[in-house]
């Protein structure tokens, strides 16, 4: 485990980075700060600007104190177990828009800034980030995560609405990939790289991201059906339709609800009552035991978002991300039954599912992982108690080759101090 | 190095008819689609499998010489091109569309496969592959990749790493990898997302996972003309701020409109400074009203004249004056350079001005087309390329436009790479400690610095091609 900060008391600690930060800055054993895993952060590091950020993290890589980084820490419970003891440092006080020009549909803002606040910004021009994933606080926690929601069928993921990032590397050299305009082939794409590298690569300060319009109109129509192949079936003819939804959705809120297909449009108001009425001819067709339809409002896209949050803040449940082609997941969803989940939420576009697993164990994550291996898919658990992790690796396999990805980890953070553990099996190992 | 070694060992493993040695075949190779930059390879080969590919990396990378990828050699920014000894790797015998899966919207290609003929084998199950290079008859999948391609109707839906989900990879030690697959999602890092857009530094896709997009079910395109430019400008703002995403927006200035018309006679008027071609896809239900705010936009900002299209073939005929533009300039100049910075939307019209003064005080004509929705434009530079002094001239106009795309928060390129034309202006994007850390991306994937050297990250020496600071 290298050097282990631990021995040393919070005290001297904080003494290391004195030199850097204000009193303010730096918290002791702070009360409010969500757990991580049950370990409770000694310290958190709370630098003002890009400058103190660099200085931080000089300070730390010499005297090799391992760093978790966070945003407002909404998302901790993601990822594995540290394998040391580190010290937490948080961007919730670089929380500023630094530029935005509704004309361009760009902003550019502060990685501790809450996505909510960016919202309400965007709101006021009549535009937003097309992202709404559940547990995601700040900006910065969007970019280490690639987070994304029900919107994400029509929009993309982080990857797709961040057109650059300006981070900190692990010895603190201030870099920046991407920029701001919405098209970019200058150099390699360090922007993608860092998007969804869980902080492990460098500490992303700033970003730039592309807006959407607000939809002038939104409309949902669900369906309830007496079986999953039903709701299933109405998603792909929706799919296989002209329609052009936002979000298509197949899900189960919990185990008294019947499997639902939902599906929510938005924009031109001529354009949403059309779909509106075409998806309730296609959905009427697979003979549902319910339909409904909301002409302005999209209840089940924000329940589903509810919902979730709820079971990733919940220690004794645990929440898996299945992703695997979208054919595959009428398969998935049956295979997992035994395993009794207890609630499916299906992006169906994007091939990306959550499953509630309410008496969950090791060995619930090992068998969902083998169902859906076996059709070329993959399970990250998002959240999960410590007992869980000790057994089962958060990740699971890698999605390209790991040595490749131990290198680059190697190569940008040598002493292996950025959310040692936490990231891939393997990728810290010497 | 002992290159009749070497293109022994390469025969030995491709077949003899696979490896092109004779200096008449190997001069189509000299270059790519800017015929500025030219460098002879010592060998061609052309590998018709995965494994053959990695066979020729390996042998190369062993016998210390540089090799390079090439698809259709239709880059424009010299990123395809030999370096000094080197042998070029062709994909274009990989040319297989090796699966369509409908149903999960992907289809997976070999490199070699024209972007085109993607989009024409989904035809039939109503699908298409989404990028649009202006080359997509010619340019190939593995180029696309390497280059982040984007192309008119990326403003709606994207570039290339937008619409690649999963790469099979030859590393520059010739280990087969594999990014991603059929899915967005990755667990761990986005490999493939670094190595699009690495031109072919990184290493060779030899299969890629493309996206499939539903085709719209109509399209509306009107045709726009002005009789200023600033109008046209204002124009791209309003329709962007409106709230609508139209598919694409397309803007031609009047040298480009000069050209076209003497081409081909579509009858634009004889003062008309800008046209504006913008398309609309999607749903029947709401698209006339939308096509009617449109309209309304290019009158508020004084159009001359806005032609919609009645039917597909009146659609075709307005996207000809855009698809032809280039075509048309060739009858007007001896050669030309095509540009390809980015700015905000907003600071287009300022940006033009810029280009329009730079014209006038290098005395070179330069036509402008360009995707104005996306704020990439397409300086194109005429000149003769046989008087060295134009040349030169050419270049230094070009540095000056660049600069003029960075000074308003813009980048040098947007789909058409850095190649070996930009490189020395990768100084002016990136800091110092920026370029570092790119320069240890690469040695993760390309230690020796054989793959493709000499492009995108700028050396101490100063590139011998190009413009310079």
């Amino acid at each position: 485990m290298g050097n282990d900060p631990v021995n040393e008391s919070a005290e001297s600690l904080q003494k290391r980075f004195a030199d850097v930060l204000d009193g303010g800055q730096i918290e002791i054993r702070a009360d409010g700060f969500p757990l991580l895993d049950l370990h409770e952060p000694a310290l958190v590091l709370m630098p003002k600007n890009a400058e103190q950020l660099s200085e931080t993290l000089r300070c730390a890589s010499a005297s090799k104190t391992p760093i978790i980084p966070t945003g407002l820490g909404t998302a901790l419970r993601l990822g594995n177990l540290p394998t040391a003891d580190s010290v937490f440092l948080s961007t919730r006080l670089m929380n500023g828009i630094v530029d935005y020009e509704p004309r361009d549909l760009t902003v550019i803002a502060q990685a501790g800034l809450p996505i909510e606040t960016l919202q309400k910004t965007a709101a006021e021009e009549k535009q937003r980030l097309a992202l709404d994933p559940p547990n995601a606080g700040s900006l910065g926690g969007l970019i280490a995560m690639d987070a994304s929601g029900p919107l994400r069928d029509a929009y993309g993921s982080t990857r797709d609405l961040c057109l650059g990032v300006r981070a900190a590397l692990a010895d603190g050299t201030l870099v920046k990939g991407g920029g701001r305009v919405v098209k970019n082939a200058a150099g390699y794409d360090v922007t993608r790289l860092l998007i969804g590298s869980f902080g492990t690569l460098g500490v992303v300060y700033e970003a730039a991201f592309r807006l959407h319009p607000m939809p002038v109109k939104t409309a949902e129509v669900s369906a309830a059906f007496e079986s999953w192949s039903g709701a299933f079936e109405t998603a792909a003819n929706l799919a296989r339709s002209e329609l052009e939804p936002e979000w298509l959705a197949v899900l189960r809120q919990d185990e008294e609800s019947a499997p639902t297909a939902a599906v929510g449009f938005g924009g031109h108001p001529e354009t949403v009552e059309y779909q509106t009425k075409r998806a309730e001819a296609i959905m009427s067709k697979g003979k549902p035991t319910a339909l409904e339809t909301k002409a302005d409002s999209e209840p089940t896209r924000l329940q589903m978002r509810g919902r979730l949050n709820g079971a990733l803040n919940d220690a004794s449940r645990m929440t898996c991300r299945v992703f695997a082609p979208m054919s595959a997941f009428a398969d998935i969803v049956q295979a997992a039954e035994r395993l009794r989940p207890s609630t499916w939420q299906i992006r169906f576009l994007s091939g990306v599912g959550y499953a509630v697993f309410d008496n969950p164990s090791a060995e619930t994550v090992h068998a969902l992982r083998d169902e859906t291996a076996a059709r070329e898919g993959s399970v990250v658990i998002e959240s999960a108690s410590v007992e869980i992790k000790r057994e089962a690796d958060v990740w699971g396999p890698p999605t390209g080759p790991l040595s490749v990805m131990r290198r680059v980890k190697l190569k940008l953070d040598p002493d292996r101090l950025l959310n040692r553990g936490r990231f891939l099996k393997g990728l810290d190992d010497e | 190095m002992d290159a009749e070694r070497i293109a022994n060992e390469l025969a030995a493993v491709l077949g003899s008819e696979n490896v092109v040695r004779d200096p008449v075949s190997l001069m189509t190779y000299e270059s790519d689609g800017v015929t500025l930059y030219k460098a002879m390879p010592h060998a061609v080969v052309f590998p018709t499998t995965t494994d053959e590919v990695a066979a020729a990396v390996r042998i190369a990378n062993n016998a210390g010489v540089p090799f390079t990828a090439r698809g259709a050699g239709t880059g424009l920014s010299g990123g395809a091109i030999a370096a000094e000894g080197g042998v070029i790797i062709a994909l274009n015998k990989m040319n297989r569309i090796l699966e369509l899966d409908i149903e999960n919207r992907c289809a997976v290609v070999e490199p070699g496969v024209v972007n085109l003929w993607i989009s024409d084998a989904a035809e039939p199950h109503g699908f298409h592959y989404a990028p649009d290079p202006s080359s997509q008859k010619a340019c190939t999948i593995g180029g696309n990749v390497a280059e982040n391609s984007g192309g008119p109707h990326t403003l709606k839906r994207g570039v290339t790493v937008n619409h690649v989900t999963g790469l099979e990879w030859v590393m520059p030690d010739g280990e087969i990898v594999e990014f991603g697959g059929k899915s967005a999602e990755c667990v761990g890092y986005d490999l493939r997302g670094l190595a699009i857009g690495s031109e072919g530094t990184l290493g060779i896709a030899t299969k890629i996972v493309v996206k499939l997009t539903p085709n719209p079910q109509t399209h509306k395109t009107l045709l726009a003309v002005f009789d200023s430019m600033q109008n046209a400008s204002q124009t791209v703002s309003e329709t962007i701020a409106s709230g609508m995403i139209p598919a694409s927006l397309e803007m031609m200035d009047r040298l480009i409109i000069g050209a076209v018309e003497e081409a081909f006679q579509f009858g634009f008027p004889e003062d008309a400074e800008a046209a504006l071609l913008i398309e609309l896809d999607g749903l029947e239900a709401g698209m006339e009203a939308q096509a009617e705010r449109i309209a309304e936009i290019c009158r508020k900002n004084k159009a001359q004249s806005v032609q919609v299209a009645r039917s597909e073939e009146e659609r075709q005929l307005l996207w000809k004056s855009r698809k032809q533009a280039f075509g048309a300039l060739g009858r007007i100049a001896k050669d030309y350079l095509t540009q390809d910075g980015v700015v905000p939307r907003t600071r287009l019209p300022e940006t033009v001005k810029e280009v329009y003064r730079v014209s006038e005080k290098y005395g070179i004509p330069i036509a402008n087309v360009f995707h104005a929705g996306d704020g990439n434009i397409h300086p194109v530079l005429l000149f003769d390329q046989s008087d060295p002094e134009q040349v030169k001239t050419v270049l230094e106009a070009s540095g000056e436009i660049m600069r003029a795309c960075v000074e308003v928060g813009g980048v040098i390129t947007g789909e058409h790479g850095i190649g070996v034309e930009k490189i020395e202006f990768m100084r002016l994007l990136f800091s110092e400690d920026d370029l570092n850390l790119m320069t240890s991306l690469r040695d993760v994937f390309n230690p020796n610095g054989l793959c493709n050297p000499g492009k995108i990250i700028p050396d101490d020496e100063p590139s011998q091609w190009g413009m310079t600071l």
